[in-house]
C-alpha cells in the first residue's frame, strides 16, 4: 500500500484542516478521478464521529471513497506538533492516513488495527520522527513494514 | 513478669510472621485473611505454639473493634460516584439477599445436621453476610480492576450487610435462648436498628467533619480522634438498640468524602490501622478454633457450604437483582464473590455467649464454611473475573502521591512524580512539549539525587523523577499523558477498548453512514450514549460493551453526571 510518493517527512503545517487538506492533496495524486474535496471531506466526515488521534502523537485519519478499487495509504510527518483532539489531549505529528474503498471499512478496521500497532513501537516512532528525507522516511516504513510481515 | 514479657515476645513475634507471610500470599495469589488465620491455628494449641485461647468474650471484644476499624475504613474509601450505579442494588443484596441467603442455608443446615429448624435459621443468619474485609482486600490488594458496576456493588453489599446479619443472629439467639418470641415484633426490631443506626452514623459524620474543621490540633491526631470516634459510635449506636456497624459505614462514608485537608492524612494513617486489625481478628480466631474439633462436623459443613454456594447466594443474587436487569455474567460473578470472612466467626460467638445449646457447633461449622469460602472463592477471583471478562484496564497513576495536607486548602493539592520507564512517553522530551491541565506545574526532576530546576527546562531521561504540583481532581488526565502504559502482562486499553474513540453524542445513523451496519429499524436517530443508556438500563459503567453488526463499541469515559462521553471502537472478532 505504501509508495514513496505519498510519504512526506517533516511538512509544516499548523492546524488539523490544513494538514488533512494537504493529505487529500496526496491523495487526489494517485486517484486523479476523485477530486481533492470529495477525499478531503470522507476524511473530514470520520473526524465528525471522533478524532483518530490515538495518543501518543500519532494518528491515524481515514476515509471512505467511492469508485476506488485499492486503499491508498499516505504517511505524513509534521516537522512541528499539531493540536488534532487526540485521545490524550497531546499534538499529533505522526499522519498515517488511509483512504478505504467503500463497503470495506468493517473489514479495514483489522488494518487500522495493525497499523496502530505498528506505531505503538517507540522504537519505530523515534525513527521516524528523527527521518532526514522523504526517501529516508520511505526506507524506515518499509523495513518496519517487512518485519512486521515476516 | 518473665510470664508477661513471654506473652509479649509471642505478640510481635506473630505479628512479624503475618506481615512478612503477605509477600508469600501475593506470590502465590493466596487471600491474605486465609494466610493470618492458617498463622493463627499454627500458632493455636493445637499447632507448632502450642498458645491456648478460649476467651470468646475477649475475642468478641477484640473482634468487634477490629471490625469497626475496617468498616470506617471501608466508607472512607467508598466514593459517592459508587453510590450512582450500585447503591439500590447493593441495598437490595444487604436485605433482602440477605434474608433468603440466611433461610435457604438455615433449612438446608437444618436438614443435614438433623437440627431443629430455628437452631438451622440461626446458622444461617451467622453465615448470612459477606465479609467486607475479605471484599475490600481482594480488590485492593490484587491489582485487577473489575468494572464498577459489579465492583461498587459487591463493596457496598459488603459493607451494609453485616448489620442485618447481626441483627438476624441476635433475634435468634433471643428467641432460641428463650426470653423473646418469634413474631411481628421483630420487623420493628429491625427497622429500629436501621434507622438509629443510620441517623447516628449521618450525625457522627457531619459532626466530626465540623469538629476537625474547628478543633486547632496537631494532625497528628486527627486519625486517633476518628478512630476514638468510631468506637464510641459503635458502642452508643448499640446501646440505644441501633446498628454500630451501619452508623460505622456510614460515618465513614461521610468523613473520607468531605473536603479536608485532615482526610488524606487520615485515610493514610487508617490504611495502616485497617490492616492491624485484619491481622489481630484473624490470628485470633485461628488461636480460638481448635482444629481437631472442626473434624467433628467437616462433611455436614462441607455439604452446608456447598448449598451456601451454589444454592443460597446465587437464589439470593437472582432475586436481589431482579429489578435492575444486571447483565448475567455481572449476576454470575456477584454471586462467585459472596466471600464469608471474619463476620460469620464473631457471629458464631454470639451463641457461645449466650450459653444456647449445641454452642461449639455454630463456631466449627462457621468456621469450616469461611475457610472454604476463602479458600475456593477467594483464590479464584482474578480468574474468574477474566473469564467473564470483567476486567477492565487498569488506569495508569503516578509512581508517587504526596498530598500538601499541612495546609488548608479548597481543594486537594499534591505533588505528584512520575519516574520514567523504557516505554515512558516524556522520554527525550521536554515539559513544554505536553499539553496537560491547567493546574499542573512543573516543579522539576529529580536526577541520581539530584534535583534539576523546572526553569532549566531539563530533557527527560531514563529513571528520572519528574516532579508535577496540581490539584488531585487533575491527576488522572495528567497521568493518562504523563504514566508509562501498564506492563504487557496486564490488559492494554487499546486491545480492550480499540484504537479509535467515538463522541457518544453522533447518532447510530452517522456511524452508519461511515460503517454500512445493519440497525435496529425505529433506532437510527438515537444518539450512541443513549443507545447504549438504554441497553444497561442506565447503570452504565465503562467497560460495558455492545454489538453492532461487526463493530464491538465499549464505554470509554463517562462524565461528571455518569453520561456516556467516549466510546472505543474495535472490529468484534479481534
Amino acid at each position: 500500500m505504501l509508495s514513496q510518493d505519498c510519504t512526506k517527512s517533516a511538512v509544516l503545517f499548523n492546524s488539523k484542516k490544513r494538514i488533512l487538506e494537504y493529505i487529500a492533496e496526496l491523495g487526489h495524486q494517485q486517484l486523479p478521478e476523485t477530486s481533492e474535496y470529495v477525499i478531503l471531506e470522507s476524511l473530514m466526515a470520520r473526524e465528525r464521529l471522533g478524532s483518530t488521534g490515538i495518543g501518543g502523537g500519532i494518528a491515524i485519519p481515514h476515509g471512505k471513497l467511492k469508485d476506488v478499487e485499492q486503499p491508498v495509504l499516505i504517511f505524513v510527518v509534521s516537522k512541528d506538533p499539531i493540536q488534532f483532539d487526540a485521545i490524550d489531549n497531546q499534538a499529533v505529528d505522526i499522519f498515517c492516513a488511509i483512504l478505504i474503498p467503500e463497503n470495506q471499512c468493517q473489514m479495514h478496521l483489522n488494518t487500522l488495527a495493525s497499523i496502530a500497532r505498528l506505531l505503538s513501537k517507540k522504537e519505530l516512532t523515534r525513527k521516524i520522527r528523527h527521518a532526514t528525507s522523504d526517501s529516508d522516511l520511505y526506507q524506515i516504513l518499509l523495513a518496519a513494514q517487512q518485519e512486521a510481515e515476516s | 513478669m518473665e510470664a508477661i514479657n513471654l506473652t509479649i515476645l509471642v505478640i510481635g513475634v506473630l505479628f512479624l510472621i503475618s506481615i512478612v507471610a503477605t509477600l508469600i500470599s501475593s506470590r502465590i495469589g493466596a487471600p491474605i485473611l486465609l494466610v493470618f488465620l492458617i498463622i493463627g491455628m499454627l500458632a493455636g494449641e493445637q499447632g507448632l505454639g502450642g498458645i491456648t485461647f478460649n476467651n470468646p468474650q475477649v475475642a468478641f471484644l477484640i473482634g468487634s473493634i477490629a471490625l469497626v476499624i475496617i468498616l470506617f475504613d471501608g466508607g472512607m474509601r467508598t466514593h459517592p460516584e459508587r453510590f450512582r450505579v450500585a447503591l439500590a442494588p447493593a441495598a437490595m443484596l444487604a436485605t433482602l439477599g440477605v434474608v433468603v441467603t440466611c433461610t435457604v442455608t438455615g433449612l438446608a443446615a437444618a436438614w443435614i445436621l438433623g437440627l431443629h429448624w430455628l437452631q438451622g435459621l440461626l446458622l444461617g443468619a451467622i453465615l448470612s453476610s459477606t465479609d467486607a474485609a475479605a471484599v475490600f482486600s481482594i480488590f485492593q490488594s490484587r491489582g485487577i480492576r473489575i468494572k464498577d458496576r459489579v465492583a461498587s456493588t459487591l463493596e457496598i453489599e459488603s459493607g451494609s450487610n453485616d448489620p442485618m446479619a447481626v441483627m438476624l443472629t441476635i433475634t435468634l439467639v433471643g428467641v432460641l435462648a428463650e426470653y423473646t418470641a418469634l413474631d411481628w415484633s421483630v420487623l420493628i426490631v429491625f427497622l429500629k436498628q436501621a434507622i438509629i443506626g443510620g441517623a447516628v452514623g449521618y450525625g457522627a459524620g457531619r459532626l466530626f467533619v465540623f469538629l476537625c474543621r474547628k478543633l486547632p490540633l496537631s494532625f497528628a491526631f486527627f486519625p486517633l480522634m476518628a478512630v476514638a470516634c468510631c468506637i464510641s459510635v459503635y458502642a452508643v449506636t448499640t446501646q440505644f438498640e441501633g446498628s454500630g456497624f451501619l452508623a460505622v459505614y456510614l460515618m465513614g462514608y461521610f468523613v473520607g468524602n468531605a473536603r479536608l485537608p485532615q482526610v488524606l492524612y487520615i485515610l493514610r494513617v487508617h490504611d495502616g490501622l485497617a490492616w492491624l486489625s485484619q491481622i489481630v481478628m484473624f490470628l485470633m480466631l485461628g488461636l480460638l478454633v481448635v482444629p481437631s474439633q472442626l473434624l467433628d462436623h467437616l462433611l455436614p459443613a462441607l455439604a452446608i457450604a456447598g448449598v451456601l454456594i451454589f444454592i443460597a447466594r446465587p437464589l439470593a443474587v437472582l432475586l436481589s437483582l431482579i429489578p435492575f436487569h444486571f447483565p448475567a455474567k455481572d449476576q454470575l460473578f456477584i454471586s462467585w464473590v459472596g466471600l464469608r470472612g471474619a463476620v460469620p466467626i464473631i457471629l458464631a460467638l454470639f451463641p457461645w455467649l449466650a450459653g444456647v445449646p449445641d454452642e461449639h457447633l455454630y463456631f466449627n461449622v462457621a468456621f469450616v464454611i469461611v475457610i472454604v469460602s476463602l479458600v475456593f472463592q477467594g483464590w479464584s477471583i482474578s480468574p474468574v473475573a477474566r473469564w467473564l471478562k470483567l476486567e477492565v484496564p487498569k488506569e495508569s497513576g503516578p509512581d508517587q502521591t504526596m498530598p500538601l495536607d499541612a495546609i488548608a486548602s479548597n481543594e486537594v493539592i499534591e505533588v505528584v512524580s512520575f519516574t520514567l520507564k523504557g516505554d515512558s512517553p516524556m522520554l527525550d522530551k521536554q515539559w513544554q512539549d505536553f499539553t496537560v491541565p491547567h493546574s499542573a506545574e512543573f516543579l522539576g526532576v529529580i536526577r541520581d539525587g539530584e534535583w534539576l530546576l523546572s526553569r532549566d527546562n531539563p530533557v527527560f531521561k531514563l529513571k528520572d523523577s519528574v516532579l508535577v504540583l496540581c490539584k488531585m481532581a487533575d491527576v488522572p488526565d495528567i497521568s493518562t499523558v504523563l504514566a508509562s502504559a501498564a506492563s504487557s502482562r496486564t490488559m492494554t486499553a487499546s486491545d480492550f477498548f480499540g484504537d479509535f474513540v467515538l463522541n457518544a453524542q453522533i447518532t447510530l445513523d452517522e456511524l452508519d453512514a461511515f460503517y454500512s451496519i445493519t440497525l435496529p429499524e425505529h433506532e437510527s436517530h438515537v444518539t450512541l450514549a443513549d443507545y447504549i443508556t438504554e441497553r444497561f438500563h442506565r447503570r452504565v459503567v465503562v467497560g460495558d460493551q455492545v454489538k453492532l453488526d461487526a463493530l464491538v463499541l465499549t464505554v470509554r469515559q463517562l462524565d461528571d453526571h455518569g453520561n456516556v462521553k467516549l466510546v472505543g471502537i474495535k472490529p468484534s472478532d479481534s
